[in-house]
């Protein structure tokens, strides 16, 4: 008899795979050395001092969430235009922006824990902030539709849509700290101007960082999207019973 | 190191909120388990 266990371990569970344990494997050594390096191994900055710390997360939840968002818009596109209308894409789809927005909150967090030492406030209506804060609660909103209901397609259209609207203010958010004039600092590494003003140690943690909060989101996307085709299993199986009842009661 | 509460804080809050998760996932993969057959799953 199988048992659910409260932790479960990721060796035995039903999404996953030799490669996608391998994979899991190497998230989590380099999360264990992230932590090192942004907590022991690097030095403070000469301006934030250690709060620079809190870069080597706040940064690559950012880049994450903003993967996740157009990794759910690609998908969504390769649904809507693809000749089978295939609902691995829209699955993906859905996994990736349930990822993003928790790496989105997890963005706000962290970077409201930094405005709080630099700034003296958890929170200022800021344009990156602001915008920010509207990316997050927009793809909360398209996470809803995704439970509106309907066959398994209107779902992957309805939310497909959205999606595609949706990934347009990345470009707003990304490019508020130039639009407009912001508390939040420019980018460090990628500079209009191509200068790169990080320390070797500190850009490499942050490298680093990007490289394995990327994986990790792969990893994420890899089991939530094999979870979400259970759940469609379930669904389907739902309703193919309901139909064989309303088929006998019709007999 | 200064504020240390706060650095320690949001590694803390970022691996709970991912480790929830995850777990919270792997805890719904194994109860719909049985809705597919191993043979239907694409990735086994």
């Amino acid at each position: 008899m199988n048992s659910i266990h409260p932790f479960p371990s990721p060796v035995d569970t039903p999404t996953g795979t030799r490669a996608s344990r391998g994979l899991g494997i190497v998230v989590f050594l380099g999360m264990v050395f992230l932590t090192l390096l942004g907590l022991f191994f690097t030095d403070e900055d000469v301006v934030q001092g250690s709060t620079v710390r809190l870069m080597y997360i706040h940064v690559p939840t950012a880049w994450v969430a903003y993967l996740a968002f157009i990794v759910t818009a690609v998908t969504s596109a390769m649904y809507m235009w693809g000749k089978q209308h295939s609902l691995t894409f829209d699955r993906i789809a859905g996994a990736s922006a349930e990822v993003g927005v928790i790496f989105m909150g997890l963005c706000l967090v962290t970077g409201s824990l930094w405005g709080r030492i630099t700034w003296g406030t958890y929170w200022q209506w800021d344009p990156r902030l602001t915008t920010t804060a509207f990316l997050f609660v927009t793809y909360v909103g398209y996470l809803a539709v995704r439970d509106l209901g309907g066959s398994h397609h209107q779902r992957a259209k309805r939310s497909g849509v959205v999606a595609l609207l949706a990934v347009l203010e990345i470009p707003l958010v990304h490019f508020s700290v130039v639009l407009w004039r912001s508390l939040h600092q420019e980018a460090s590494v990628l500079q209009p101007n191509g200068d790169v003003t990080m320390d070797g140690l500190m850009l490499f943690s942050l490298l680093f960082g990007v490289a394995v909060f990327t994986l990790l989101f792969s990893w994420m996307v890899l089991h939530r999207q094999r979870v979400l085709a259970l759940a469609d299993a379930i669904e389907d199986g739902g309703l193919e019973t309901a139909l064989q009842e309303r088929r006998n009661e019709a007999n | 190191m200064d504020h240390v509460s706060f650095i320690v804080g949001g590694y803390v809050v970022t691996f709970i909120a991912v480790g929830a998760y995850v777990l919270r996932m792997f805890r719904q993969a194994r109860k719909i388990n049985g809705a597919m057959a191993e043979s239907d799953k694409p990735w086994r």
